[in-house]
């Protein structure tokens, strides 16, 4: 895994647009020429909201990062989120960062394999744009639990070279989850590398399936986060080579060297 | 004319009287943010005399106006210290306070001398009240006479001044402060977290994998400020206040009660620049207010 830049800006940037853009989730945009310009796939921004009594920043990936701006995918899940849904353009918020690794994409691979469930999408479709612009191929196995969590649809069939959508309760494409479909859909791809996303459970059967295809995969973690900068220890996740910080050793982590509960 | 926001503590002189919490603040991290010079010192993370991994994740959980850890005193070790981290610290012009933890009196003291051996450090902070393991750490804390069987022994081998950390959970915290000082401490500190707990309703599991943590930020900020006034009238060593100081103005009460001087914890972890903040923020005050000395406000409470 490379690490990032070391640069890391603490700025107070504005908010250029953000909208719903399906059931609870939000895309919002700010300017920032400093972070944008060296931000990387898997490495996360974290927002000081000043709103009631949340005391914590809030972590959340790129979803996307131009010359002078950023995107930022969320869902709302409580009080942080909820007040980050109503920022209104022109609005100003304390960031911090690029922090954390980001997604390897070694030179000489060239089809790679995204594994995304929900808002795990988020890191993902920096990675796809990325991949692109560097002549990888990627392949997009993406589920949400309804048709109406699916994102930017057109953006990911642009991006990727196939985009396979399912949902839990079939209202889109195929009725199923990405864990019941990988192996297959991994088999016929056979990706050089792979990337996941998504909610822990996900994860953790995402890296078994591939690891016994013998596909390498990385993975983007979450944990709650304190200081965003690996200072407090207080986000470890346990690995092969004992507690790592989610924060500054990750978010991305090789699948195989992550210890599951 | 400038205030003067110099203070002394254990005869080390500080340019102002805003330092680090242990645990809370890396000097290489916050380095892009904060100019360490600036600091009226820096207390460095606890260091034990073997490395510990750790308590098992989740380590944190937001709660209203305060976070709830369960770190577990995660650190390299003292060698490992000595070796890597205080040669670097050493380059900058701010006092180095060394927080020690152990499980054993024996530990604390070989810890101590491995410091004993250095010359970088200005004083030594015995940590005796860490909620987050499950030997030792507050054990010593809350028991008068192993904090001061501790303290005594420590303070006969230690080259160093001597700050003991208290901790809140106790019924009197002004006794362990005079007991520490009558056992030899240059300075007590306080306070450390209180231990508290969250409990997930939709699973029905408690939110921290060490099931109980320490709640620190502005929660605990009445209770700190109520302790130091406690302590500081029956003490006659300095007392350094912390707990849930955010800014500038929250510094000013522990002065008020009677801190010589403060620390700043969870702040940093939202805001990196949060100490140079609450140092210019007191400067602004005193000079809005025509103090020229923090010896004009420090205890100076109307009550
Ligand atoms: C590196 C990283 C990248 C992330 N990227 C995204 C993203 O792109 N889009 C997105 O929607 N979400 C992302 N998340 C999760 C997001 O940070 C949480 O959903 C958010 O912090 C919840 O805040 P809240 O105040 O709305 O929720 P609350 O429930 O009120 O939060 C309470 C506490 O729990 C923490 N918390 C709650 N849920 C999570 C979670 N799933 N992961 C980590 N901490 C959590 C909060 O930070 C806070 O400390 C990411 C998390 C990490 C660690
Ligand atoms: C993440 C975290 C780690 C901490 N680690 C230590 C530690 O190693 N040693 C120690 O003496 N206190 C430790 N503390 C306690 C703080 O130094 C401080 O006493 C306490 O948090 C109260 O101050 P605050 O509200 O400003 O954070 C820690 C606190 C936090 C939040
Ligand atoms: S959040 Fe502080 S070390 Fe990761």
């Amino acid at each position: 895994m490379k690490k990032g830049d070391n640069l890391i800006f603490n700025l107070s940037v504005e908010v250029i647009s953000n909208q719903m853009i399906a059931s609870e989730v939000f895309k919002i945009k700010f300017f920032s020429k400093e972070i944008a310009s060296v931000a990387k796939p898997g490495q996360f921004i974290h927002l000081k909201l000043d709103y009631e009594d949340i005391l914590l920043r809030r972590p959340f990936s790129f979803y996307r990062a131009e010359k002078e701006t950023f995107e930022l995918l969320f869902q709302i899940v409580g009080k942080g989120t909820a007040f980050l849904s109503k920022l209104k353009p022109k609005e100003k918020v304390d960031v911090l960062g690029p922090l954390g690794n980001c997604f390897s994409l070694p030179n000489n691979i060239s089809r790679i394999l995204l594994v995304a469930g929900g808002i795990g999408i988020a890191p993902l479709r920096f990675l796809a744009e990325v991949a692109k612009k560097k002549g990888i191929e990627s392949y997009l196995l993406y589920g949400t639990c309804s048709s109406n969590k699916i994102v930017d649809l057109a953006d990911f069939k642009a991006l990727t070279k196939e985009a396979f959508i399912l949902t839990e309760d079939g209202s889109f494409g195929e009725k199923a989850m990405v864990t019941d479909l990988l192996q297959k859909f991994a088999h016929e791809v056979a990706p050089d590398y792979a990337y996941a996303c998504g909610p822990r459970l996900m994860l953790k059967e995402v890296v078994k399936i591939l690891i016994s295809l013998n596909i390498k995969v990385e993975i983007a973690l979450e944990e709650v986060l304190g200081c965003g900068l690996g200072v407090c220890h207080g986000c470890v996740c346990q690995t092969t080579k004992g507690y790592q910080t989610v924060c500054r050793d990750g978010p991305v982590f090789e699948g195989k060297s992550i210890i599951w509960e | 004319m400038e205030p003067d926001l110099s203070v002394e503590i254990s005869g080390i002189k500080m340019k102002n009287p805003v330092m680090t919490a242990s645990g809370t603040f890396g000097p290489k991290e916050y380095l892009p943010f904060v100019e360490l010079n600036r600091l009226g010192a820096l207390v460095v993370k606890t260091v034990t005399l073997k490395s510990r991994p750790g308590n098992p994740p989740p380590r944190l959980r937001e709660t209203p106006c305060g976070v709830l850890n369960s770190i577990g005193l995660q650190n390299p070790g003292v060698k490992v210290f000595i070796k890597e981290d205080l040669p670097w610290l050493s380059q900058f012009d701010v006092p180095i306070i060394v927080s020690v933890g152990g499980e054993t009196v024996e530990e604390y003291l070989k810890i101590i001398e491995f410091l004993n051996e250095t010359k970088e450090i200005s004083a030594v902070e015995l940590n005796i009240s860490c909620p987050n393991v499950k030997k030792g750490g507050i054990f010593f804390g809350v028991d008068p006479d192993e904090a001061a069987n501790l303290t005594v022994k420590a303070k006969k081998i230690s080259r160093f001044p001597l700050w003991v950390k208290l901790s809140p959970n106790v019924t009197d915290i002004s006794l362990i402060a005079k007991v520490v000082e009558e056992s030899g401490a240059d300075a007590v500190s306080l306070i450390n977290t209180i231990v508290g707990m969250a409990v997930d309703v939709k699973t029905f599991k408690p939110y921290l994998g060490g099931i109980t943590g320490g709640l620190s930020g502005p929660a605990i900020k009445p209770i700190a400020v109520r302790m130091v006034w406690e302590v500081a009238k029956r003490v006659k060593i300095p007392v350094i206040g912390m707990g849930g100081i955010m800014n500038a103005h929250d510094a000013l009460e522990f002065f008020l009660v009677g801190a010589k001087a403060v620390a700043v914890g969870t702040a940093n972890l939202v805001n990196p620049k949060a100490v140079l903040e609450i140092i210019s923020g007191i400067k602004k005050y005193m000079k809005e207010k025509g103090f020229k000395r923090m010896g004009e406000i420090v205890g100076k409470i109307i009550i």
